[in-house]
C-alpha cells in the first residue's frame, strides 16, 4: 500500500510539474486579461463591510413600493397618441410579436386606450403628472422619474422578486439585507432593515416575508415587519413582575447558554440569536420613543394628511418611515397593495392615488426641511408597467391593463439623484423604450453606488460562487447621479 | 563582400571619429538647418542597432548551426550594420539634443549610453569574433549599454515609469475638486495636463517652457511669459492655440491634439478676468460667462469627487472603541479619513459620551445630535470639533445662545435647527460664517418677516423653514377603541381620534351628527341593546370627517341549548348553531370567517331553550347587507314562543321592506323584538331570504342571501 502511495506521488515528477506550471501560468495570464483587476491585490475591499467603498452621496433609503405595478401610462408616462387613436388595434410593429401574459394572448384584439385622467407638466424638467398626483406634481422639481424601466419578468410574483433581490426566483437576499450587510446598522437599538405594509381599496397582489428574506446572508440582515396595529412593535413592555434588570440577568445568563452551544455546534444562527435577543433588549427603550406620534406637530399632520394617524394606513407607514430613517434605519421597505387595475381602472386608480399621492410628497418634503433628504434616497414605483391596450372589450367608460414589463416608470429623490430629472423615453405607444432604458440591474447598481458600494464588489459567496446583488450584471447609470 | 567591409568599416571609423568631434566641440559648432532634419531623423533609426545587437547577440549563441566559415561571415555583416547605424543614430540623436527642451540630467545619461553603443559596436567590428576571451564580455557590454540607451530615451520621449505605470494603479492624478478648489486646478490646469504637459514637463520642457506648476509657468519660456492677467490678446499662449492649424507657431503642434473651441474660450475668459490662480471656483460670480464654462469642466471631473482631507485617518481601534450601542461612529468611506458621529436614544445618553469624540476631534466632520438632550452648555464641547461640515441640533434643548460658542466652526456648510429655540439674532451671527450653504430651521422660533429678512441678507444661503400647507383638508372619521361590537354587562363604548384637539361629535339616534349638532363625546357612552352610533370628527383648522356608523349590541343572556332546525349554506355554514349563540360580533368584512352562517334556498330557523324562563325584554338578530354580494336584510323575521317545544306560538312576525336604492359597501344591522313581561322557555326565531332581488341588485331577479350571525336575549 505504502508503495502505491510512493508510486503515484512519483506520477507527477518534473515534466508533468512543469507542464502544469506552464498551463497554470498560462491560465493565471488569461484569468488577468479577462479580469483585470484579478492580481491587484484588492481583495480586500471585499472584505471590508461596514465601510462604504466610496464616498456614499445617501445614507439610508426609504423605499416606497407600489405592489401590483400602478398603470405608467394613468401616472407619469403622458400619452397623447393612445387617446387619438383609442379603439385602434395595436399595431403588430409594435408590439413585434413581443409575449404577453396568459390574461391576454388570447383576445383576438388589443385595443389601444388612453389615459382617462388629463396630463399636465410640472417643474423646471416639466415632467408631465396626471392630474390623480396632484402633490406628487407640485414636487417635480425635487423628483428624477426614470420613464425607462425595464425588467424581464412578467408575474407579479417573479417580477417583484426580481425587483427586491435581483432574482426571479426567490431565496436570494433583498436589497435591504445585502445594504445591512454591506454597510451595518447605524442605529444598534434598531433593525437595519424594517418593513411596513399597507392596503388600498384597489385589486391587490400579496407580498411575502420572502421579499425581505436575508437569502443566504446571516439572519441578522432579514427584514422585521412592523405590525399594522396601533402598536408597530408588540409585546416591547417586560411583563408584570419583571424589571428592566430582571431582564436583562435574564439575558446575560441567556447568552451564556446559547454562546456554549455556539463553542459545541458552531452554528453562526446561534450567535445571530443573541444579538437579536439584544436588539430585541434595546428596541424595548427606542421604539416607544420613536413610535410616540404625540410630540409630532399640527403642520406634520397637515403635511401628510390626517390619515397619518391612522395605524396601518399608507400615510402612517411613510411617517413612520420618516421616523424610523430619521432614527438611522438603513433601509425601510413600504409595501402599498391594491395597484393590480387589470379592470377598472377609472374606479380603482383614482383611489389608490388619494392613498398615496400626498403622503409620499410629505415624505419627501418632510426629509428636506429637516436638512435630512440629500442622505436620504427615496424611490417610489412597482414591479412593471401595464399595456397601453385594454385587456378584454373596450367599454365606453372604463377599461383595464395587463402587465407590461418593457417599459415603466418609477421616480426617485434625494440622496445624490439628480432632482427635476426625467430620464429616459418610451415611443409615442408607451410600449417600447427609445432612449435610455434602465434595467432592473442597472437600477441596483446605481441605488449601491448611490450607498457608497461598488456593485462589483458587494458580494457573498455561497454554494462555491460569490453572488451579487447585480449578480452578473448591471450598470451604474451616470444620467441620474447629481 | 571584402569591400563592402572595408567600405563600411572605414565609413564606422570616420563617422565615430566625427561623433567624439562633435561631443568635444559641441559648443564651438553652429548646426546646420540641414543637421537638424537629419537628427529628427534619430527616432527613426535608432530602432536598426537594438535589432542588429540582438541579432549578433543571437548569432553568437547559435554558432555551433553554422558550419565553416558561416558564423565568421554571417557575424562580420550583422555587426557591420550594427556599427553603421549605431554611429548615425548617435550622430543624429546628437544634433536632436540641440533643438533644446529636454530635460538635461536624462539627456546626459542618453548621450553618454548611447555614444558607448557606437564606439562599442565599432571595437566590435574592429576585434576578430574568433576572439572569444575579447569578443563575448565586449558584446554583452554593449548590450548593457544599448539597454541603458533605450531606458533613458524612452524616458525623454514617454516620461518617467511610461512602462510600470498602468501596473502601479493611476498614473495620472485625479483632482480632487471641493468648494476651496482654486477655478485654475479645478478647471484650467486640467486642460494644459491633457494638451500640454506631454510636451511642457520636467524631463521635455520645450521651448524651455514647463507647464507642470504656476511658479514655473510664471518664469515662462523661450519667447517670455505666456500669458498677460487680464490681456488675452496679447497673451502669447491665446494668440498660439488659436493659430491656423497649419503653422508651425501653432499649439499644441501638429500631430498631436488641439485645444476644443471650448477650451479655447475658457482660456481667453480666464485670462480676461485677472488669470488668477488662487480664487476658489465657487467664489466668482455664478451667473459670469467663465464660471459657466468652467463649470462644465469642473462637473465633468465632480463625478469621481471625495473630499480631500490632510488630517489622518483614526485608527480603527479608536473607531471601534468609540461605537456603543447609543453612539455610532463611522468612516465616510475606505478611502476617506472623515468621521461622522450620530447619536440615538435620548434616555440614554451622557454628555461625556460627546466629550469622548475629542479624541477624533480632527478627523470628525459630521455630528448628529438629534433629539439628545443637549443644550447651550454643550456649545463649547462641540465648538472643538473645528473641521465639523456638518451639525445636526434637531429637536435638541438649545436656544439662540449656543450659536454665538460656534462661531469658530469656520468649515461649517449645513447646520439643522428644526423644532429648537434658536433666534434671529444668533442666526444673524452664525450666518457668516464663510462656507454655511444651508440653515434648516423649520419649526423653530423665526416668523415670516424674519425669515425674509435672514434670505436677504444672506442669500448665498439656504434657508429652510419648511413647507406650510395652505389648503384645509379632511379630518379622518373617529376611531372604534372597543375591539368588539357586543358590548358586555359592564362595558361602554369608547370613541377616539388620534389628532390631539379634535372634537367628536355622536348621534345614536340614526340621524347624522354634523360639525354643529349632535352630542359632544366626552366620556364613554352605555348602551342597552341593539344601537346604531354615528360620529364624525371636526377641528379648527380642518373640514369636518366622513360619517363613521358603528352597530352596536349588548350582550345578553346565553341559552341553556339551542338547535338550528334548517341548514345554513354549505360554503357559509360557520360553526353551525354556536354561531348565533358564540356571544361574538364581528363585521361583515369577516363573512368567510365562523362568525357568520349564510342562506338562501332555505329560510334559517333557529331554537333556542332556557331552562328558567326568567323574563326577556328584548330578542335581537344581528344580519348584515352587502348589496354588491347579493346580501340584503331578510325579507321577513318571525318569533315564536312557547313553554312546549311543539305548541310555539307566533309572537311577532316583522316584514322589512325591500331597499330601494343602491348603497355601496356593507354594513351590520338586526332585527329587534320587543316582548314586554312575558317569558317562555322556548324561542324561536325564522329569517327569510328575499325571493327576488330588486332589479337594480340583480338583473335576473335572483334570490338573496341572508347572513346571519348572532340571536341575542336581553
Amino acid at each position: 500500500m505504502a508503495n502505491e502511495f510512493f508510486e503515484r506521488h512519483l506520477n507527477i515528477n518534473r515534466r508533468h510539474f512543469l507542464g502544469k506550471l506552464g498551463l497554470g501560468f498560462g491560465s493565471a495570464a488569461l484569468g488577468s486579461l479577462l479580469i483585470p483587476d484579478l492580481f491587484s491585490g484588492k481583495e480586500e475591499d471585499i472584505a471590508s463591510l461596514g465601510i462604504p467603498h466610496f464616498a456614499p452621496k445617501a445614507k439610508r433609503i426609504i423605499y416606497l413600493f407600489q405592489n401590483g405595478a400602478p398603470s405608467q401610462l394613468e401616472s407619469f408616462d403622458y400619452k397623447p397618441t393612445l387617446i387619438k387613436m383609442a379603439g385602434q388595434d395595436l399595431p403588430a410593429s409594435i408590439r413585434n410579436g413581443q409575449r404577453l401574459t396568459g390574461m391576454t394572448s388570447g383576445q383576438a384584439k388589443f385595443p389601444l386606450v388612453g389615459s382617462h385622467f388629463s396630463f399636465q407638466q410640472y417643474g423646471k424638467s416639466g415632467a408631465w403628472v396626471s392630474e390623480i398626483f396632484p402633490n406628487i406634481a407640485k414636487i417635480a422639481d425635487e423628483l428624477c422619474f426614470i420613464k425607462s424601466m425595464h425588467t424581464e419578468a412578467i408575474n407579479h410574483d417573479p417580477a417583484l422578486t426580481f425587483m427586491q433581490t435581483g432574482a426571479q426566483q426567490g431565496n436570494r437576499p433583498s436589497m435591504g439585507a445585502w445594504l445591512s450587510y454591506g454597510l451595518g446598522s447605524d442605529n444598534k437599538n434598531l433593525p437595519a432593515f424594517c418593513v411596513l405594509l399597507s392596503r388600498g381599496k384597489g385589486n391587490g397582489q400579496g407580498v411575502y416575508s420572502k421579499l425581505w428574506t436575508n437569502g443566504f446572508l446571516d439572519s441578522i440582515h432579514q427584514g422585521v415587519q412592523f405590525s399594522s396595529s396601533e402598536e408597530p412593535v408588540l409585546y416591547l413592555n417586560n411583563p408584570s413582575g419583571i424589571d428592566k434588570d430582571d431582564r436583562r440577568r435574564i439575558l446575560d445568563n441567556l447568552s451564556q447558554l446559547n454562546s456554549m452551544a455556539y463553542e459545541e455546534f458552531g452554528d453562526p444562527e446561534i450567535q445571530t440569536k443573541i444579538q437579536q435577543y439584544e436588539l430585541a433588549y434595546r428596541m424595548q427603550s427606542s421604539v416607544p420613543e420613536l413610535t410616540d406620534l404625540t410630540k409630532e406637530p399640527d403642520s406634520i399632520v397637515k403635511l401628510y394628511g390626517a390619515e397619518c394617524l391612522v395605524p396601518g394606513t399608507y400615510a402612517a407607514n411613510c411617517l413612520l418611515a420618516r421616523k424610523l430613517s430619521e432614527s438611522g434605519v438603513r433601509f425601510v421597505q413600504l409595501y402599498h397593495q391594491g395597484w393590480d387595475q387589470h379592470g377598472n381602472m377609472v374606479g380603482e386608480m383614482p383611489m389608490q392615488a388619494k392613498d398615496v399621492d400626498r403622503a409620499s410628497a410629505a415624505l419627501v418634503l418632510d426629509l428636506k426641511q429637516r436638512g435630512l433628504l440629500d442622505e436620504t434616497l427615496v424611490i417610489w414605483g412597482g414591479e412593471f408597467g401595464r399595456t397601453n391596450y385594454c385587456q378584454g372589450d373596450l367599454s365606453k367608460d372604463n377599461y383595464g391593463r395587463d402587465h407590461h414589463p418593457r417599459a415603466y416608470t418609477i421616480w426617485m429623490a434625494g440622496g445624490g439623484v439628480k432632482p427635476g430629472t426625467v430620464y429616459g423615453e418610451t415611443d409615442e405607444f408607451g410600449y417600447n423604450i427609445i432612449k435610455d432604458p434602465v434595467h432592473v440591474n442597472d437600477f441596483h447598481a446605481t441605488v449601491l453606488h448611490l450607498m457608497g458600494l461598488n456593485h462589483e464588489k458587494l458580494q457573498y459567496k455561497h454554494l462555491g460562487r460569490r453572488y451579487r446583488l447585480t449578480d452578473i450584471a448591471g450598470k451604474v447609470i451616470p444620467g441620474i447621479l447629481a | 563582400m571584402q569591400l563592402f567591409q572595408r567600405v563600411i568599416k572605414s565609413a564606422v571609423f570616420g563617422f565615430n571619429i566625427l561623433l567624439i568631434f562633435l561631443i568635444v566641440f559641441q559648443d564651438r559648432i553652429v548646426f546646420p538647418s540641414w543637421l537638424q532634419s537629419f537628427g529628427r531623423l534619430h527616432p527613426l533609426l535608432l530602432h536598426l542597432p537594438i535589432g542588429t545587437l540582438v541579432i549578433a547577440l543571437l548569432v553568437l549563441l547559435f554558432r555551433n548551426e553554422f558550419k565553416g566559415e558561416a558564423f565568421t561571415r554571417i557575424n562580420m555583416l550583422v555587426l557591420s550594420f550594427a556599427a553603421i547605424t549605431s554611429v548615425l543614430s548617435a550622430i543624429m540623436g546628437f544634433a536632436l539634443s540641440k533643438e533644446g527642451g529636454y530635460d538635461e540630467s536624462v539627456l546626459r545619461y542618453h548621450l553618454i549610453s548611447g555614444t558607448a553603443v557606437s564606439l562599442l559596436t565599432w571595437l566590435l567590428l574592429i576585434i576578430d569574433s574568433q576572439n572569444q576571451k575579447l569578443y563575448r564580455p565586449l558584446l554583452l557590454v554593449s548590450f548593457v549599454a544599448l539597454i541603458a540607451a533605450g531606458h533613458f530615451g524612452a524616458t525623454i520621449t514617454h516620461g518617467e515609469n511610461f512602462v510600470l505605470a498602468p501596473m502601479m494603479g493611476k498614473g495620472e492624478e485625479q483632482i480632487v475638486i471641493t468648494d476651496s478648489t482654486s477655478l485654475y486646478h479645478a478647471a484650467i490646469e486640467p486642460v494644459f495636463r491633457e494638451k500640454c504637459f506631454s510636451c511642457h514637463n520636467e524631463q521635455k520642457k520645450k521651448g524651455n517652457l514647463l507647464m507642470t506648476s504656476v511658479a514655473a509657468i510664471n518664469k515662462g519660456g523661450k519667447h517670455g511669459v505666456i500669458w498677460k492677467a487680464g490681456d488675452p490678446k496679447s497673451s502669447s499662449i491665446i494668440e498660439r492655440i488659436n493659430l491656423p492649424d497649419e503653422n508651425d507657431e501653432h499649439m499644441p503642434p501638429v500631430g498631436k491634439t488641439p485645444l476644443t473651441d471650448k477650451e479655447k474660450k475658457l482660456l481667453y475668459r480666464w485670462i480676461l478676468a485677472g488669470a488668477d490662480t488662487k480664487k476658489a471656483w465657487t467664489r466668482f460670480d455664478a451667473k459670469d460667462t467663465l464660471t459657466l464654462l468652467a463649470n462644465e469642466f469642473i462637473q465633468n471631473g465632480r463625478n469621481i469627487d471625495e473630499p480631500a482631507y490632510s488630517f489622518p485617518f483614526a485608527s480603527k481601534d479608536k473607531i471601534k472603541e468609540l461605537n456603543s450601542p447609543y453612539r455610532t461612529v463611522t468612516q465616510a468611506s475606505i478611502e476617506s479619513p472623515a468621521l461622522a458621529a450620530e447619536f440615538f436614544v435620548s434616555q440614554a445618553f451622557k454628555i461625556n459620551s460627546l466629550e469622548e469624540l475629542k479624541s477624533v476631534r480632527e478627523q470628525l466632520v459630521s455630528l448628529t445630535l438629534a433629539g439628545m438632550p443637549v443644550g447651550d452648555t454643550e456649545g463649547k464641547m462641540i465648538s472643538e470639533f473645528t473641521n465639523l461640515e456638518k451639525l445636526d441640533l434637531n429637536k435638541t434643548k438649545i436656544t439662540g445662545a449656543i450659536l454665538n460658542s460656534l462661531t469658530g466652526l469656520k468649515k461649517l456648510k449645513s447646520l439643522a435647527l428644526v423644532g429648537t429655540e434658536v433666534d434671529f439674532k444668533s442666526l444673524s451671527q452664525i450666518a457668516t460664517l464663510p462656507d454655511l450653504k444651508e440653515v434648516f430651521i423649520w419649526n423653530a422660533k423665526i416668523d415670516k418677516g424674519q425669515l425674509a429678512e435672514l434670505e436677504s441678507k444672506f442669500p448665498s444661503i439656504r434657508w429652510n423653514a419648511g413647507y406650510p400647507t395652505t389648503e384645509t383638508l379632511k379630518l379622518t372619521p373617529p376611531l372604534l377603541v372597543n375591539d368588539s361590537l357586543l358590548i358586555k354587562e359592564g362595558q361602554r363604548i369608547q370613541l377616539k381620534h388620534n389628532l390631539a384637539g379634535t372634537i367628536i361629535r355622536y348621534t345614536l339616534d340614526g340621524t347624522t351628527p354634523d360639525s354643529v349638532t349632535g352630542l359632544v363625546y366626552k366620556e364613554p357612552i352605555s348602551i342597552d341593546g341593539f344601537t346604531k352610533l354615528k360620529a364624525i370628527a371636526c377641528r379648527d383648522e380642518w373640514l369636518s370627517s366622513a360619517v363613521s356608523e358603528f352597530t352596536f349590541f349588548k350582550s345578553g343572556r346565553k341559552p341553556t341549548s339551542a338547535e338550528l332546525s334548517t341548514k345554513a349554506d354549505v360554503k357559509y355554514k360557520g360553526e353551525g348553531i354556536n354561531t348565533l349563540v358564540d356571544n361574538k360580533k364581528s363585521t361583515f368584512a369577516d363573512f368567510r370567517e365562523p362568525y357568520w352562517l349564510g342562506f338562501r334556498e332555505r329560510p334559517m330557523e333557529a331554537l333556542f331553550y332556557f331552562k328558567d324562563a326568567k323574563p326577556i325584554k328584548k330578542v335581537t338578530l344581528g344580519f348584515a347587507k352587502s348589496y354588491y354580494s347579493y346580501v340584503v336584510a331578510p325579507e321577513s323575521v318571525e318569533l315564536w314562543g312557547g313553554n312546549d317545544k311543539s305548541g310555539l306560538k307566533l309572537i311577532e312576525r316583522k316584514v322589512i321592506p325591500t331597499p330601494t336604492q343602491k348603497e355601496a359597501g356593507y354594513c351590520e344591522d338586526a332585527v329587534v323584538f320587543q316582548l314586554g313581561e312575558k317569558s317562555f322557555n322556548y324561542y324561536k326565531v325564522i329569517a327569510r331570504p328575499v325571493a327576488k332581488l330588486p332589479e337594480f341588485i340583480s338583473k335576473k331577479k335572483e334570490r338573496g342571501w341572508v347572513f346571519v350571525d348572532e340571536v341575542i336575549f336581553n
